[in-house]
């Protein structure tokens, strides 16, 4: 009786991968198929769980890319992240020109003073748009600390995380981190 | 467009994508494109296999890429650009376990005084679980489950065997050479019969 433990090694090996040899013993083939199956059903359980490599998960790297400094933002204009931008700048010099620049009050001071660390968003109503990022924020897994100031304005701090980015990412926002954390201040486009 | 880069990365090597990656610019977002259609897909599906969550598989490949373009200026040439992307992956995979605490679960490692004592209690034809088994296939998914918790390596390495990769690609995902790849297999097939070994009388049955 011939036994080549590498020889039924191979074949083993070959019939868990679903290429039985015929001339193998029966009970090896009948192990590692019964095994295979085994394999197999658990195999299936954890593909499920496998997040799918697609373009939106890779919008998402060349986020995390950009922000260590590692990926060029060359695509311009055909960005859509260039169009939101500008959307906002444009929204923005609208607001300030309806405005009039006409009130070198606090609401001024204020948004200059904060524009260091915390993104500005001049919003018409801030409080439906906190709500509308506190429900966002909160998705991607932060609380964040909200500040009313006396002049109407809101103030949101959260923690930096991935899943934060990627949902500010979505809202076209890329704003400051520093120590770890972000800073959003919702200013009225009408100041009380 | 998505389409084009896949018909594109058909002739690319790992070599050619790493070249692209550190000429920085244009070539560069062109390897890393290139680098995510043909290693994005099988890195998520390894961290998976190796335990970790989906969410948490997409942040330690972000942080792969990260690495990789990173340091993409000090890859020697010497190696094949593919071992060394698969070492960065699995590095970064083990920083995430080693922060996450579930390393020391992970590695456990079993001496030989241990699978001796294994063999004699797992393999007991007259211990009291094996006569509860339905099925060959039960028995069998019974002592893999059991492999799996002192071996979650090489019960993923059989896994792989089974899925049908190479020599070659089993190699890289757990950083061995062929030959030693192929002796890990053997291994893993002899460390795996006492698990499912008394299981060969319901076979013959």
């Amino acid at each position: 009786m011939t036994n080549n433990p590498d020889k039924e090694d191979a074949q083993w090996l070959s019939a868990l991968a679903g290429q039985a040899d015929p001339d193998a013993k029966t009970n090896v083939n009948r192990q590692a198929e019964s095994l295979r199956r085994a394999l197999k059903a658990r195999s299936d359980l954890l593909t499920s769980q496998v997040p799918v490599a697609d373009d939106a998960q890779y919008q998402q790297m060349l986020f995390r890319l950009r922000r260590a400094g590692l990926a060029s933002s060359r695509r311009g204009w055909r960005n859509p992240m260039f169009w939101g931008i500008a959307a906002t700048i444009v929204m923005g010099v609208g607001v300030v020109i309806q405005m009039g620049g006409l009130h070198p009050d606090d609401y001024e001071k204020d948004v200059l003073r904060g524009a260091e660390h915390a993104t500005v968003l001049i919003v018409a109503d801030p409080e439906v748009r906190l709500m509308e990022l506190q429900a966002g924020l909160q998705a991607a897994g932060e609380v964040p600390k909200i500040d009313r100031l006396a002049n109407g304005q809101i103030v949101l701090t959260v923690k930096a995380t991935e899943k934060v980015l990627a949902y500010l990412l979505t809202q076209r926002l890329e704003p400051e981190i520093s120590d770890g954390y972000l800073v959003l201040k919702l200013a009225p486009s009408k100041p009380n | 467009m998505w389409l084009q880069v896949i018909a594109c990365r058909e002739a690319m090597t790992e070599e050619n994508i790493i070249q692209l990656i550190r000429a920085g610019g244009n070539a560069m977002d062109a390897g890393v494109k290139a680098l995510y259609q043909s290693a994005a897909q099988p890195m998520l599906r390894f961290f998976v296999f190796k335990g970790v969550s989906g969410d948490d598989a997409k942040d330690i490949l972000q942080e792969t890429f990260v690495k990789i373009v990173r340091s993409a200026s000090s890859f020697s040439g010497d190696g094949a650009a593919k071992a060394w992307i698969w070492q960065i992956a699995r590095n970064c995979l083990t920083d995430h376990q080693r922060k996450q605490g579930s390393l020391a679960n992970h590695v456990t490692a079993v001496n030989d005084e241990q699978w001796l004592s294994l063999e004699e209690t797992t393999a007991d034809p007259a211990a009291p679980s094996c006569g509860t088994f339905g099925s060959v296939d039960e028995c069998v998914s019974l002592g893999l489950d059991k492999f799996n918790r002192v071996e979650p390596e090489r019960a993923m390495v059989l896994m792989l065997q089974m899925d049908g990769l190479s020599i070659d690609e089993i190699g890289l995902r757990i950083g061995r050479t062929m030959a030693a790849t192929k002796e890990y297999l053997s291994q893993c097939k002899k460390k795996i019969q006492p698990f499912i070994a008394h299981c060969t009388d319901l076979l013959a049955a």
